[in-house]
C-alpha cells in the first residue's frame, strides 16, 4: 500500500471536527411542574395517553409532580423534547425543558 | 366531591360515554366554553382584562429560564396550539345536549372543560385547599368558584369514563 503524501500530515482541524462529530448531541429533559388546578387523575391519564406509560408508572410521576413539585418525564434529542412539550401544553399541563 | 354524588358520566358497554348532565348544566358548560372560546381566538377582550393570568396560562413557557426561546417557542407552536383549542370546543358546542360521546368528542370535551378550569382557576387563585375550605357565601367569587369546582366534578368523572377505553398494550413503556 503506497502512502498517501496529504495523509501524512493531517491538519489539527480535521482532527477536531472528527472529535466533534464522535460526540453525542447534547439531551434534553422535559419537567412537568406542580400547579393547584390540574386534577390528579387527569396529569396521570395525560401520562398515560401521551407517553404510554403504564398505570402504576404514570401516577407514581404525577405523585411525584404533587409532592416534590416537579418531575422528568421524557428526555431525549432537542426535538424530542419540544414535541413533548407542545403536546403537554396542548393537554393543558405546566411542562418546560432544559439541557441535562 | 365525587365521592358524595352519584356519576353522571361514565362509559357503556358499548363503548360510547353516556352524559347524564341536566340541560341547565348543559346550557352553563356551553356558555362558559363559547365564552373562552372567543377570548382564546382574540375575537373578544378577555374578561379579566388585558394582562389576564389565566388565558397566560394556556401557553406557559416553553424553555425554563430562556425567555427568548420561550417567545421563539410560543411563535413556532402557539398557531397549531390555539387551532386544535377551537376544534375541540366546536366538538363540544356540537355534542352539549348529546347523551352519548364517541371517543373523539369525550377527548374534546376533555380539553375543552380542562382549560376551563386553567382559565378560572387561575383567575380565582386556586390553590391545593380550596376544594375541601367551606364556601364563603358573601365571597364575590362565590359563584364562580361553585362552577369551577362543579367543572371539577364533572371533569373526573370524564377522565375516569376515557381511562377505561385505554390500550391494554400500554404499559410497555413502565
Amino acid at each position: 500500500m503506497a502512502d498517501n503524501p496529504a495523509a501524512a500530515t493531517p491538519g489539527p482541524a480535521l482532527e477536531d471536527e472528527l472529535r466533534e462529530r464522535a460526540a453525542p448531541a447534547p439531551r434534553w429533559i422535559v419537567i412537568v411542574w406542580n400547579d393547584p388546578i390540574n386534577l390528579m387523575s387527569y396529569v396521570t391519564y395525560v401520562f398515560q395517553k401521551l407517553f404510554g406509560y403504564s398505570h402504576p408508572h404514570a401516577r407514581r410521576l404525577m405523585l411525584q409532580v404533587h409532592h416534590e413539585g416537579r418531575a422528568v418525564v421524557s428526555s431525549g434529542t432537542k426535538e424530542r423534547c419540544e414535541h413533548d412539550v407542545s403536546r403537554l401544553h396542548a393537554h393543558g399541563l405546566w411542562a418546560t425543558m432544559q439541557p441535562e | 366531591m365525587s365521592d358524595e354524588l352519584p356519576r353522571r358520566i361514565g362509559r357503556v358497554p358499548d363503548g360510547r360515554i353516556a352524559v347524564r348532565l341536566v340541560p341547565r348544566e348543559r346550557e352553563i358548560l356551553g356558555s362558559l366554553a363559547a365564552e373562552l372560546a372567543r377570548e382564546a381566538a382574540g375575537d373578544v377582550a378577555p374578561a379579566a382584562g388585558p394582562d389576564d393570568p389565566g388565558l397566560a396560562r394556556l401557553a406557559p413557557d416553553a424553555v425554563a429560564d430562556d425567555a427568548e426561546a420561550s417567545a421563539a417557542f410560543r411563535e413556532l407552536t402557539g398557531a397549531d396550539l390555539e387551532a386544535a383549542r377551537q376544534a375541540r370546543f366546536a366538538m363540544l358546542a356540537e355534542t352539549i345536549d348529546a347523551a352519548y360521546l364517541d371517543e373523539p368528542h369525550a377527548l374534546a370535551w376533555l380539553g375543552a372543560i380542562n382549560d376551563l378550569r386553567l382559565v378560572h382557576g387561575t383567575r380565582l387563585g386556586v390553590t391545593d385547599e380550596t376544594g375541601s375550605r367551606p364556601l364563603d357565601e358573601s365571597d364575590p367569587d362565590a359563584g364562580r368558584t361553585i362552577a369551577f369546582l362543579w367543572l371539577g366534578w364533572v371533569e373526573e368523572q370524564l377522565v375516569e369514563a376515557l381511562r377505561e377505553g385505554l390500550s391494554p398494550d400500554l404499559g410497555t413503556a413502565d
